[in-house]
């Protein structure tokens, strides 16, 4: 049995060591905090709605999605590519890098950053976790976890909000329960409290209220929801403390889902992001869109 | 910002950083959250590098900011969606033993206030006089934390040894 007098070099020995950003990255980020986003927002936003144009364009005018992936796992080696140690499946096929959002959907500048693919069992979280919300563990969500391949990007510009995209490709059928489950989640979660929080102190005790509200629904792909997530500390007197939104877009195209996260609130950029990975997923689904 | 301020915290960052990942480790259980609020709180202490540079322990600051961070349940499990988003899986190498694991484990079970007391004090060597100083609390109050959290440990670590043994 360990002991507590051992913690310390315990740690010392056996925490790997992690991939760190570079110093300049840790400031760069603090820097971009401080600058206002709205003029970034502005052009991004400019950005999206132009290649939107081209976008909304007929798909008969596209070129022919890709050849179908096999929609079953095969036993094959490790494809090294990501960080996963013993994937038993193609996740280049499975659900492709091409799938996901891309920095060049985002704006200009951007850049993908922190690329991974997961194999089945190996990804432990997911975009609507909320274990911190008392019905949460009662719904007992577990469709997100049977995916055959994970994957996730981040498209990053200093100064700029971040876009986290990821999805997925899940047996037959298992796709609708992941989008059935936001459902449960975001009606059994609509709205809870908990003191605490990361802004509360001894002196100034606070109360965390978070609440999750469906903007949309349907407006990309074969099902969609955008959910806004607010999450807001308030002090006894009730003054906010500290607040924080996040908006996220989960897209169904067969048993393709895709997710794209943005941390403002910006409800019809974050649709054209959604119709955005629902055509991208759409080049790689097992029918044609 | 002048280009030897930029040093001086690009110095401090690196040679904190890894006393700060032990000890946000033993508060959260997960490697890749650590490395997540520890790189938050260093975000947070550059956005104040011109007071928090100054202060006689910048260190200190940052701990207590990455100590709040990481108690928080603000993130919930959102947060480690988001770190590992942000710095994918941990690397490919062996991680904390199980017995490791199982201690932390138990850490995690305990109030914020008696977790923090004992990982600064037992994971970063900090003082009884120099805990109160940081978590505002008693000396009293610090001892008490650490010895009814020691106590509550070994049981906790006991009960699960127990189970362990009658799962066979």
């Amino acid at each position: 049995m360990a002991d507590i007098d051992e913690l310390a070099g315990r740690l010392d020995h056996e925490l790997p060591d992690v991939r760190w950003d570079e110093p300049g990255a840790i400031r760069a980020r603090g820097r971009g905090r401080t600058r206002r986003q709205s003029a970034v927002l502005a052009a991004l936003s400019v950005l999206v709605i132009t290649a939107g144009i081209a976008w909304w364009a007929p798909r008969s005018s596209q070129p022919t999605p890709a050849a179908p992936p096999s929609p079953a796992p095969t036993a094959t080696p490790s494809t090294g590519s990501g960080p996963t140690t013993a994937p038993v499946v193609d996740g280049s096929t499975l659900f492709p890098v091409s799938a996901l959002l891309g920095a060049e959907d985002v704006g200009t500048g951007y850049q993908v950053t922190n690329q991974h693919g997961y194999g089945p069992g190996t990804y432990p979280a997911w975009a609507f976790g909320a274990d911190d919300c008392p019905e949460y563990d009662a719904l007992k969500v577990t469709a997100y976890k049977s995916y055959l391949w994970f994957r996730h990007q981040n498209l990053e510009l200093a100064g700029a909000p971040s876009v986290f995209t990821q999805g997925a490709r899940y047996p037959k059928g298992v796709a609708k329960n992941v989008l059935a489950d936001v459902d449960r989640v975001t009606a059994a979660c609509k709205r809870w409290e908990y003191a605490g929080g990361e802004a509360s102190t001894d002196e100034r005790p606070t109360v965390v209220t978070t609440t999750y509200t469906v903007v949309a629904k349907n407006f990309a792909g074969e099902e969609a929801r955008l959910v806004r997530k607010d999450v807001i500390s308030r002090d006894q007197d009730g003054k906010v403390v500290h607040q924080g939104t996040l908006m996220t877009a989960i897209v169904r195209v067969e048993d393709l889902v895709g997710v794209v996260e943005l941390e403002i609130p910006e409800p019809d950029l974050m649709r054209s992001f959604g119709q955005r990975i629902a055509d991208r997923m759409c080049g790689v689904a097992d029918q044609v869109c | 910002m002048g280009d030897g301020r930029e040093a001086d915290f690009d110095e401090f960052y690196r040679g904190s950083r890894r006393r700060m990942l032990g000890y946000v480790y033993a508060l959260t259980g997960d490697v890749v959250e650590a490395q997540d609020v520890v790189q938050e709180a260093f975000v947070r202490a550059w956005q104040r590098w011109a007071s928090v540079g100054r202060y006689p322990s910048p260190e200190s600051w940052v701990r207590v900011v990455a100590g709040r961070i990481a108690i928080s349940r603000w993130r919930g499990r959102r947060s480690r969606a988001r770190a590992y988003a942000r710095h994918g899986a941990p690397p490919d190498v062996d991680g904390p033993t199980p017995d490791t694991v199982a201690l932390v484990g138990a850490l995690r079970q305990l109030p914020a206030s008696m977790r923090t007391t004992l990982a600064l004090h037992y994971v970063l060597g900090l003082s009884i006089a120099d805990i109160a100083a940081e978590t505002d609390a008693p000396v009293g109050t610090v001892k008490a934390r650490l010895s009814r959290g020691r106590v509550a440990l070994a049981q906790l670590l006991a009960d699960d040894n127990l189970t362990e043994v009658r799962r066979g």
